[in-house]
């Protein structure tokens, strides 16, 4: 499991596990009342089903690939209380822009969190662009990959994180 | 010129500390190559053929004498006691040892200067017109527009992992000196009936393997929306821009696949939006960037000086400087100069660290402390008064920057090319040399009069041979090194009321190297052959004849 981390520090040291599991195709993996992450196209078919399966002491959540339009889900965003997007490879930028609409433009406030290659040295302005949670490639020292959030200490522009209540994040264990 | 705040210092010592990392942790074996070497390249970083070559950051060409002493400084201490001009308003050390990078940094960042974005996938440098502020035919003045993109395209969180690089080059004249029409954006600052400020928003020019000349999708976009447009494009590229194949990931290529009037849609679907929130500018913001810009200080100067008139009259040689490397200012008794890097002997946009130290001496004495670098690869003085042009150009000739070839067939630009650069297939210098020897005599450059020759080592185009009246590009064709020739390609050109850039057309199979000397001069025959006036260039005459009777006769002789 990839450690996650948030500015605080790793976001499941207690447990090891954040508690979400993602669904990949079986259902009989995931429990009743459990925290489940869908796919886009499970999330837009299925949404209906998969909130009564979780209930009231679970959740949903979805995981946008690069090329998912966020707006697709724009109108379910309360149904959701975690988004994941999918950094293949850190090169590919996509995941800013969706995350900067999803913050932006649709207001999402929930878990915005960065999977796949996710590195140290793009927390900085993954978290400027509205990130608030980090699913650290394997390699990644946690210490510098914390050290990350303040490489800088003002910047020029805008960006989707003011969006972000900084108070609302879980502090670390 | 732009002072730093406070602010805008502590952003680039940050940088430096970030990359100083970086370094750091690579050598170590903590940051692999490959990720390392995205990384590095923001930064200005490439490593080359000999060495590491670094890419410092002139923002849209503007430099003090105390920042081009550091450029003789860093030459001497870190590098070989040289540097190069770009053709982006760049300069560009060929030998520095990665390690020490990060102290160059340091040190460029000590007199306001840095590297960020000079490489990579990102915004890059926002280039402009080199006249800007003293041009006669200015409308507006892009410097203060040129930083505030500045300030807002440095580490932009949204925009730092783009498809593929993204350049923007900004004009406020008539004449566009700034190539707006081959950047991925170009900005035209113009005013309306109402004498309020905008910009014409031109996309998706752009030259390498696929030249294409930008369209404008705005024809007034009011200043206070500059910045939330510009992110409604960027946005718009950078989630549909392809990333699957690097030869088609520039926005060219996908305002070309969707058509610009898809492309301007999406991008108008963006804008409004966003438009009108927290990127819209406010006046407010204008005024404490241009407070932050200091000015040239003019006295109230007669338009002529009895003494420079008369010396021009007397001294040919100086009076043909004056005709082509002196250029008329929007304020009385008041010149910009340009000082030609296209030596023979020397690679174009070459210096030495004595002649940066020389040229900021002269700089402090006769144009306030301040020069600019221009596309072209050579160097501006724009506020010399005209009572001492004379004694400039003394200085200059003694310095073998006075030479006057600024728009002949003398000027040439080129890349670096195959002798430096991984990516190219040919040299550029030694064919640029070439050139400029046989084309010596500037009795013949003047009769041939305005001709510009750009010359680049492969299809990445650094040295905008398309755009060239006479482009050269290096090929390789089975691996040894060979030249296609184009010819009336144009940066900018009038085409009714407005100005419009022209790729030059291939004339035929390419050139072994040692041919090509012999076809440029077979082209400038044939032109002067053909010309029906003294003021009918080169470029004008293959626009009224086509390529045909240039062709016929090249392949004749080459064959």
């Amino acid at each position: 499991m990839p450690k996650l981390i948030n500015r605080y520090g790793v976001v499941d040291a207690k447990t090891g596990t954040d508690g979400w599991i993602e669904y990949t195709g079986d259902a009989n993996a995931i429990p009743a009342g459990a925290k489940v992450l869908l796919p886009l196209t499970e999330f837009r078919e299925f949404s209906g089903t998969w909130q009564k399966h979780v209930g009231t002491n679970g959740a949903l959540g979805v995981k946008l690939s690069p090329a998912d339009d966020p707006a697709l889900i724009a109108h379910d965003l309360e149904k959701l209380a975690l988004i994941a997007i999918e950094f293949p490879a850190f090169t590919d930028g996509r995941g800013y822009s969706t995350a900067t609409l999803l913050r932006e433009r649709y207001r999402f406030i929930g878990e915005l969190r960065a999977v796949g290659d996710v590195q140290r040295d793009q927390i900085f302005l993954m978290s400027r662009a509205g990130f608030t949670t980090f699913a650290l490639r394997d390699d990644q020292s946690v210490e510098k990959s914390l050290a990350a959030f303040n490489d800088f200490s003002s910047y020029y522009q805008h960006a989707a994180d003011r969006f972000v209540d900084r108070s609302a994040l879980p502090l670390a264990a | 010129m732009y002072q730093y705040t406070a602010f805008d210092q502590r952003i680039v010592d940050e940088r430096v500390a970030q990359f100083r990392d970086q370094t750091e942790r690579h050598l170590a074996g903590e940051l692999s190559a490959d990720d390392f070497k995205v990384l590095r390249l923001q930064n200005g970083l490439y490593i080359q053929k000999h060495a590491p070559m670094l890419r410092v950051a002139i923002p849209y060409g503007l430099v003090n004498t105390k920042q081009v002493r550091m450029f003789a400084h860093i030459a001497r201490k870190y590098d070989r006691d040289y540097a190069h001009f770009s053709t982006r308003q760049n300069i560009q050390f060929n030998w520095p040892e990665l390690s020490r990078v990060p102290d160059i940094l340091a040190d460029l960042a000590t007199v306001q200067m840095h590297a960020i974005q000079t490489s990579g996938n990102c915004i890059r440098n926002t280039t402009t017109d080199q006249f800007a502020g003293v041009a006669p035919d200015e409308v507006v003045n892009p410097l203060v527009w040129a930083e505030i993109i500045r300030q807002w395209s440095t580490i932009h969180p949204e925009f730092a992992y783009l498809p593929r690089k993204f350049k923007i080059a900004i004009s406020g004249s008539t004449k566009d000196r700034a190539a707006t029409l081959v950047h991925d954006i170009g900005l035209v600052a113009l005013k309306n009936d109402a004498g309020q400020i905008g910009f014409r928003v031109i996309v998706g020019g752009g030259l390498g393997r696929t030249p294409i000349v930008g369209t404008a999708i705005r024809e007034f976009l009011p200043w206070q929306h500059l910045i939330t447009y510009l992110e409604a494009v960027l946005r718009v590229y950078n989630r549909l821009g392809r990333r699957d194949n690097k030869y088609k990931a520039r926005i060219k290529i996908l305002v070309k696949e969707s058509t610009p009037a898809q492309f301007a849609e999406w991008v108008e679907a963006e804008f409004e939006a966003t438009k009108n929130g927290p990127t819209l500018l406010s006046q407010h913001e204008i005024d404490v960037v241009s407070a932050r810009f200091t000015q040239p200080v003019y006295k109230s100067l007669p338009s002529d000086d009895a003494a420079t008139v008369t010396f021009a009259a007397s001294n040919s040689e100086f009076a043909r400087w004056q005709r082509r490397n002196v250029h008329a200012h929007r304020v009385s008794g008041y010149a910009a100069v340009t000082l030609s890097l296209k030596r023979i002997g020397v690679p174009p946009g070459d210096i030495t660290a004595d002649e940066l130290d020389r040229v900021a001496a002269l700089a402090d004495q006769f144009n306030q402390g301040e020069l600019r670098v221009t596309h072209e690869q050579n160097l501006v003085f724009t506020d010399v008064e005209v009572s001492a042009l004379p004694e400039l150009w003394r200085e200059l000739k003694a310095l073998g920057m006075a030479t006057p070839n600024i728009g002949l067939i003398g000027n040439i630009i080129a890349c670096p090319g195959g002798d430096f650069c991984d990516l190219a297939n040919a040299v550029s210098i030694p064919v640029a040399a070439a050139i400029h020897e046989r084309f010596e005599s500037l009795d013949y450059q003047f009769d041939i009069g305005e001709l510009d020759l750009n010359i680049s080592g492969c299809i990445n185009a650094c040295g905008h041979h398309h755009v060239g009246h006479i482009g050269i590009l290096g090929v390789d064709k089975h691996e040894e090194e060979w030249y296609q020739i184009t010819i009336g390609g144009a940066q900018t050109i009038a085409q009714g009321g407005t100005q419009t850039a022209k790729i030059g057309k291939i004339i035929g199979p390419s050139f072994a190297r040692a041919q090509v000397t012999d076809v440029i001069e077979n082209l400038i025959t044939t032109y002067l052959s053909l010309r029906e006036r003294d003021d009918e260039r080169f470029v004008d005459v293959v626009a009224r004849t086509g390529i045909e009777p240039f062709k016929e006769r090249v392949y004749a002789e080459a064959n």
